[in-house]
């Protein structure tokens, strides 16, 4: 049976159940690009609804992409308000987890406090745990949303959010967090049953209440579970691969792929960016002709590797595309593919930024 | 003709789930990875294991699947951690078997009994081996025989630059003894070789002095000598002299000449500036300024030209004292 698959990311952008939408691939290739330009599109598709982008990036692009400055707290886009982003700051977060764990240990002189905060600063992975705490965060969030707690009524529910990730490997180890902390906390479970009166003891000793510290541990279980469910639930998560038509691309493509599989995430779309269709032009440079060929060869291979994937071929343009403006323009070839005869005139016709 | 049911999205959307993951399974996904690095001309072709081609103990995603993931049986069911697969070394490099090129360990036993041999061995060192030890020499020139003896033992054969640290701690104590004892036997070889001929030198020089003094001395009446000058004045006849004298430096020449081919040829030279206190102090010296070591080649040299320079002093001074004899008669 052939399944005709549209080189688009419609099924995305029209998809009503998707809550994830991670966005990731080697670096350079485009990914904030193309986050910003799904989350554009989604925005102007679903006028009524709210949309987050969250960059996970320890290097964060987001707000040279919108050129706006963005923070650690969700903030609209400037002509486009039903879409907000965020740069997770680890030291921020790391700040106000200090804040909260004040609670416990009030004592200025503390002389691990500071050593503590440089510490866990510097522990690899701390950005990607950082940002699982926030997607734990929103969890919470569209339970209020949802009504399932009353606890809170005050929080935004968004109704996707989408990721523009770190390159290929942060990213990874990002989406490895929930069954790795799963079974942190059931081994943590388990040996607490049978700890239970030297944790008693322990805890009382700190000052701390061991029943408090179990409970909070339960509900992080739980909330870990969830998370976990829905980033293998198809109908809610989805990752799009962001390349190009390179070798090194295409090899760390297929291998994230394989990755993502093995970790259960559905993967159904691929954008390749930076595709120069030098063909059909009138006065064809020889260098673009000569990559352009190269690029073909490479997209020639992808089309028979990703027959069952949404391959979306995008072009590279003649300037950046910064600014909201210019990112409506471009993310359009998401949903329409590009065709050099009739869109080729967009490639000098971006606003400079 | 029954018309097939248009698919919904939903049908359609898992449909492609299962064909995706149908390519990926059974060892497809390693295939399709090769396929890309032989293409690709990569170094590393067909040397790559896909994640869900590797043995690993399956961790359970802690959910299960939700719902209608991608519910075909033959999905890949091991889902692997990045731990696992960190753990999982089958792409490292093979390990290499370098046991043939490590030595094998002293025996410990050995090392531990060998304290005697040890104090054995400086004894030895220290006293001499050769129990050439003068009563009037004192320690520094018994420290010096030493190292020059170590050289010389090192260098038998060999030309090393004196004694190295390696000569005393390489080895066990056994095998070090053994090693000196040959280089001893070697030096003192050397040493009998040269003395050899320089003995045969010796012979050839002072027989030809003698004879050449004798001649003259039997054969030319005024052929004379005195300690008083107005005698030699009066009876001076300086054409026999002078025949001496040519003869005799001819002789010289022609004995130094042969001398030094000789001991280039057969390296005669290398024993006398080995134990020669120069070379000693230099040894000693460049331990601590290495630049000294520059100056070697010089130094033996000036030894070789030196011990020429003797040869000849010592003929001269057979002749002087043949003179003397003479003027006393």
């Amino acid at each position: 049976m052939d399944l005709e698959l549209e080189p688009t990311l419609e099924s995305i952008i029209q998809q009503s159940s998707l809550k994830w939408i991670f966005v990731g691939g080697k670096g350079g290739v485009g990914k904030t690009t193309t986050s910003s330009s799904i989350a554009v599109q989604l925005a102007l598709n679903h006028p009524n609804d709210q949309f987050l982008l969250i960059s996970t990036d320890p290097a964060h692009n987001l707000s040279d992409a919108f050129c706006q400055k963005f923070g650690k707290d969700a903030r609209k886009v400037e002509g486009l308000e039903n879409l907000s982003c965020m740069e997770i700051d680890p030291d921020a977060a790391m700040n106000d987890l200090q804040q909260q764990a004040q609670q416990y240990n009030n004592d200025p002189n503390d002389p691990l406090k500071s050593m503590m905060q440089d510490f866990t600063g510097a522990i690899p992975g701390i950005d990607e745990a950082l940002s699982f705490m926030e997607v734990l965060k929103h969890i919470k969030n569209q339970k209020v949303a949802d009504g399932t707690d009353s606890t809170e009524s005050d929080k935004i529910s968004y109704k996707t959010i989408i990721f523009d990730t770190a390159p290929t490997g942060h990213t990874l180890r990002f989406l490895q967090l929930p069954s790795t902390l799963q079974k942190l906390l059931s081994k943590f479970q388990s040996l607490s049953g049978k700890l239970g009166p030297m944790m008693n003891m322990l805890g009382g000793a700190g000052g701390q209440n061991p029943q408090e510290m179990f409970s909070k541990l339960n509900e992080l279980e739980k909330q870990v579970a969830e998370v976990n469910e829905q980033f293998t639930n198809p109908d809610l998560t989805t990752f799009v691969c962001v390349c190009i038509s390179e070798f090194l691309s295409l090899y760390e493509t297929e291998r994230m792929i394989q990755e993502l599989m093995s970790y259960n995430m559905d993967v159904n779309s691929i954008v390749v960016n930076q595709l120069l269709f030098a063909e059909d032009e009138v006065k064809p440079c020889s260098r673009c002709v000569s990559r352009w060929k190269m690029q073909k060869k490479y997209l020639d291979q992808m089309s028979e590797l990703y027959e069952d994937y949404h391959l979306v071929k995008m072009p590279l343009l003649g300037t950046e595309i910064r600014g909201i403006n210019n990112l409506k323009r471009f993310s359009k070839f998401l949903l329409k593919p590009y065709d050099p005869k009739v869109d080729s005139s967009i490639i000098t016709d971006l606003e400079e930024k | 003709m029954s018309e097939s049911k248009p698919l919904s999205a939903e049908e359609k959307k898992r449909l492609l789930r299962e064909r995706r993951a149908a390519k990926m399974a059974g060892g497809k996904a390693t295939n399709r990875l090769n396929t890309i690095l032989t293409q690709g001309s990569s170094v590393k072709s067909s040397s790559v294991t896909s994640v869900l081609d590797k043995e690993d103990s399956p961790s359970p995603s802690p959910s299960g699947t939700t719902g209608t993931t991608v519910g075909s049986d033959d999905l890949p069911t091991a889902t692997t951690t990045a731990l696992d697969i960190h753990n999982n070394h089958d792409d490292d490099p093979d390990i290499q078997d370098i046991s043939a090129f490590s030595s094998p360990s002293p025996d410990p036993e050995k090392l531990l009994n060998s304290t005697q041999d040890i104090d054995d061995m400086f004894t030895k060192i220290f006293s001499g081996a050769d129990g050439a030890t003068g009563p009037g020499e004192d320690q520094f020139a018994q420290m010096m025989k030493m190292f020059g003896q170590a050289g010389a033992g090192a260098s038998a054969g060999a030309g090393a630059d004196g004694p190295s640290p390696e000569d005393f701690f390489a080895g066990t104590p056994v095998q070090n003894e053994e090693e000196h004892q040959y280089q001893r036997e070697v030096a003192a070889y050397n040493l009998y070789y040269h003395k050899q001929w320089k003995f045969r030198f010796l012979i050839i020089r002072f027989s030809f002095i003698l004879i050449n003094f004798f001649y003259h001395f039997l054969t030319i009446p005024t052929f004379k000598a005195s300690s008083y000058s107005y005698i030699r004045d009066i009876s001076y006849d300086t054409t026999t002299t002078t025949s001496f004298i040519v003869w005799f430096t001819t002789g010289e020449l022609i004995t130094i000449a042969t001398y030094f081919l000789i001991s280039m040829k057969y390296d005669l030279f290398k024993t006398t500036t080995e134990n020669s206190i120069f070379i000693k102090i230099l040894s000693f010296g460049s331990s601590f300024l290495p630049q000294l070591q520059q100056y070697r080649p010089l130094v033996v040299r000036c030894l070789s030209y030196y011990e020429l320079l003797g040869i000849f002093l010592a003929d001269l001074s057979l002749v002087v004292v043949l003179f003397g004899l003479l003027s006393i008669s």
